[in-house]
This record gives C-alpha cells, structure tokens and sequence, in this order.
C-alpha cells in the first residue's frame, strides 16, 4: 500500500511539473547536451527532402496493451514534426510497424502531421503498413523496403529486438543514412555495435525534444531529468539511513 | 471529436491508472472492463493492419515492377496461413506441425544465422568507424564474456569463468542494466504521463 501510495505520489508529482516546466521553458528554452545521431538525423532529413528522397520510421513491434509501446509512442511524437516536414517533399514519408495498433496511429499521427502543413490532399492512407506481427517476420518483411534506393533515410525508433540488427545492416549496406534505437538492451547493445551513431538507454525518448517538436516535449526532457536526479539522490540516501536504523 | 477523443483517452488511462495502484473495489472492476476492451481493440487493430498487408501488396501486384513475385507470395502465405488457422484453428497439426515448425520456425531461425555474421561484421566494423574509449571498452567485455563462457577442453577457464566473470557480471554489468533500465522507465513514465495529459495524442491529435 505505501509503496503504491508512493507511485501515486511521484506520478502526480510529475504530472504537475510538466504544464510549469512546459510554460516556463517556453520563455526560456533549456539547453540540452549534444547528441550526434540527433543532429546526424536532422541532416539526413533536411537532404532527403532536397533529394526528393523518400524518408522511412519503423515503429518497432510494442504491444499497446505493454511498456513496450512506450519507445513507440515516443517516437510517434517526434513523427509529428518529422512528417509535417517532409509532407511538402517530392516522395511522401514512409512508416512501417509490426503492431497493427501502431500502424493505425502512425497513419493518425501523419494525417495530422499533414493537416498542419496544409498539405492533407496529400496525405494516403498506405502511408503506414504493418510489416510482419512477429519479429523476424517484421524483419523480412521490411528488408526489401531498405534495398530501395528511393528510401535515403530509416529511422528505426521503437520496440525492437535483436532483428534490428538485420535492419541496420540493410540499411548501411544500401548506403542509406540509418539512425536506431531500441528500449531493449539486447538490441542497444547490438546496434551499439552497427549504428554509426549509437543511441543508449533513455535517449530513445529524447528524440522529439532534440529534433524541436516543441517545447512541452524539452519540458517532459527537464521532468525526465529532475526525477533522475531525484532517484540518484534517493539511491545515496536510502542506504544511509537504512544502515543508522531510520526505517 | 477531437475533445471527445482527448477526454475519452485520458479518463480511460485515469481509471487504469488509479485502479492499478488504490485497492478500491469499483476502481478495479472497472480497470478490468477497460483493459478487456483494449485487448479487443488490439485484436482488431491487427485485423486492421493485416487488410493494410494485404491492400499494400495488392497495389504492389497491380502496379507492377520488381517485387510483383514477392508481392504475390506474400499475398498467398498470409491469405493461406489466415484461412487454414481460421477454419482449423492455431493449435491443430496441420497449422502447428506443417506452418509453424516446418516453414515460419526454420526461416526465422535462417535469419537468427544471419545475424551471427552480421554481429561478427559490425564488430570489425566498429574497429574501423569509432575507436575510442567506450568502443575499446566494448570489444575488450565482449572478448572477456565470450572467453570466461566459451567451453574448453578442460572445462573451464580457473580463475576468470568461475570467479572474475560472475564478480564482473554481478557487480559492475548488472549495475550498468539497472541504470539503463531505470533511464529508460523514466522515459516510458513520462511518454504515458504525456498522454494521459493530452500534450501528446497519437489518436487524431497533435
């Protein structure tokens, strides 16, 4: 029960804290530490559309029903920015999922995107396609979308295991700008390995905030990093008092 | 609609949220109601995305070009694999024995080959693109993991696979997991708190 309480209270605390971050930051935006794949990404984009090249997001295969959607969901609030850029471009932006939930919201989530760059005429509904619904069958079935040479940017973002890696390689091999991340450590650790510009652990989620979606999305970044601190503070003290007999 | 979407998706995300942490009786009934309804939902959501499979490479097929022949087979497989499982159901012979363990297991473990290579080929790749510090760091566990578990001739390796690997593994990698677990439900944390708050609405919305 204390422990539940607890929860409640650390969710509520946040809760308040993101509107307050969200309106003071919208004066004064904070500055984030420099994430290459980030800024690598932004580049790649920003060529894609001079190209008239296509860009594609794979959303990964989180089960909405989970916490693996999170990864995904996350990445569907960067999509938003991404999408309403690339609407204007000669070859409409790409999503592929392996979760039928995410392809309904990858193609919301662009239609919207398309809406805010007055470009809805634009927008079809074969935008976002399932891949297949288990792993290596997602696999396969988006590897020959990385073999296509109209498609210069994948952006991997999502729940992924180790058949990232297969994706990656594809991408690479057919000289295409890739950046990934997954919210699997197994995968991270892989694509460590494979991705030219590596992303570890919660930068995941940071994507919106580093690609300018806005600045509720630097605000949900500042939260992210308060109660980080707070969990390093509770880590170091929690032990001392334990050790004096406080609890 | 849009409002009716926010409100109907926040109260939703409230009511299991309230209801997985307080022990009220009604709160948690409803919980239950609702997470029923998403596991319908999800179901149906894969339906739907299953059509857009088929409508995607049935487009494919009537436009022509290279991957007509793949096209085509996709199209049969998934149709095929959906009527026999649909009329036989998933747990009889002829889908478990001949579509599961005889054709989908045998690609899938085809492709888990693959990835063993491209493992090997990315490692000595990464030689090549980024040696600094961390990736000296990477090769360096990588080769010490595999040859503290690697079987030899005499068993094991003393000293390294029976007490420096398991020290290694306990103390600094499972601290290192456990910082990137906690980093990354925080961020989970607050992709649902997003949502819950309406500031992100994949549904229709920003």
């Amino acid at each position: 029960m204390t422990l539940a309480l607890l929860s409640l209270f650390i969710i509520l605390f946040v809760a308040l804290l993101l509107p307050i971050l969200s309106l003071v930051q919208r004066k004064s935006p904070p500055r984030f530490r420099l994430i290459p794949a980030f800024r690598a990404l932004r580049r790649a984009v920003d060529l894609s559309i001079e190209d008239g090249k296509q860009v594609h997001l794979s959303l990964g295969r989180g089960n909405l029903l989970t916490l693996q959607a999170a990864s995904g969901l996350a990445s569907l609030g960067m999509w938003h920015h991404l999408a309403a850029q690339t609407a204007v471009g000669d070859r409409p932006p790409l999503i592929t999922a392996g979760e039928g939930g995410l392809v309904i919201l990858g193609q919301d989530t662009t239609r919207t995107a398309y809406r805010a760059a007055l470009a809805e005429e634009l927008y079809h509904p074969f935008v976002a396609r399932l891949g297949g619904l288990s792993p290596f069958a997602y696999a396969a079935s988006t590897l020959p979308l990385l073999q296509e040479k109209r498609i210069s940017t994948h952006i991997f973002l999502g729940h992924f295991g180790v058949e990232s890696l297969l994706l990656g390689e594809a991408a690479e091999r057919n000289q295409a700008f890739f950046v990934a991340a997954s919210d699997d450590l197994t995968a991270q650790a892989g694509l460590f390995a494979l991705a030219p510009h590596p992303l570890l652990g919660e930068e995941i989620f940071a994507a919106a905030a580093y690609l300018g979606a806005g600045p509720s999305n630097q605000a949900s970044l500042s939260a992210q990093d308060a109660l980080r601190w707070m969990l390093i503070l509770a880590l170091l003290i929690l032990p001392v008092l334990k050790f004096f007999g406080v609890f | 609609m849009r409002v009716i979407a926010s409100a109907l998706a926040m109260l939703a995300a409230l009511i299991v949220l309230l209801g997985s942490f307080l022990p009220i009786p009604l709160l948690i009934q409803l919980r239950t109601i609702l997470l029923r309804w998403g596991a319908i939902l999800a179901a149906t959501a894969a339906l739907v995305g299953f059509y857009n499979l088929l409508a995607v490479h049935w487009r494919n097929l009537r436009a022509g070009g290279l991957q007509v022949l793949y096209s085509f087979v996709l199209i049969l497989a998934a149709l095929g694999t959906f009527t026999l499982t649909l009329l036989l159901g998933p747990q009889s012979p002829v889908v478990h024995t001949w579509v599961l363990l005889g054709i989908i297991r045998p690609i899938e473990a085809s492709l888990l080959g693959i990835l063993a290579i491209t493992l090997i080929y990315a490692l000595a790749r990464l030689l090549r693109r980024r040696f600094d510090f961390l990736t000296f760091l990477f090769i360096l566990s990588t080769f010490f993991f595999l040859l503290a578990s690697a079987p030899m001739l005499w068993g094991s390796i003393p000293f390294i696979s029976d007490f420096l690997a398991p020290w290694i593994q306990d103390i600094f990698v499972t601290a290192g997991t456990r910082g990137l677990l906690l980093g990354i439900a925080l961020g989970a944390l607050l992709t649902g708190l997003r949502i819950l708050l309406a500031m992100d609405r994949p549904y229709g919305g920003k």
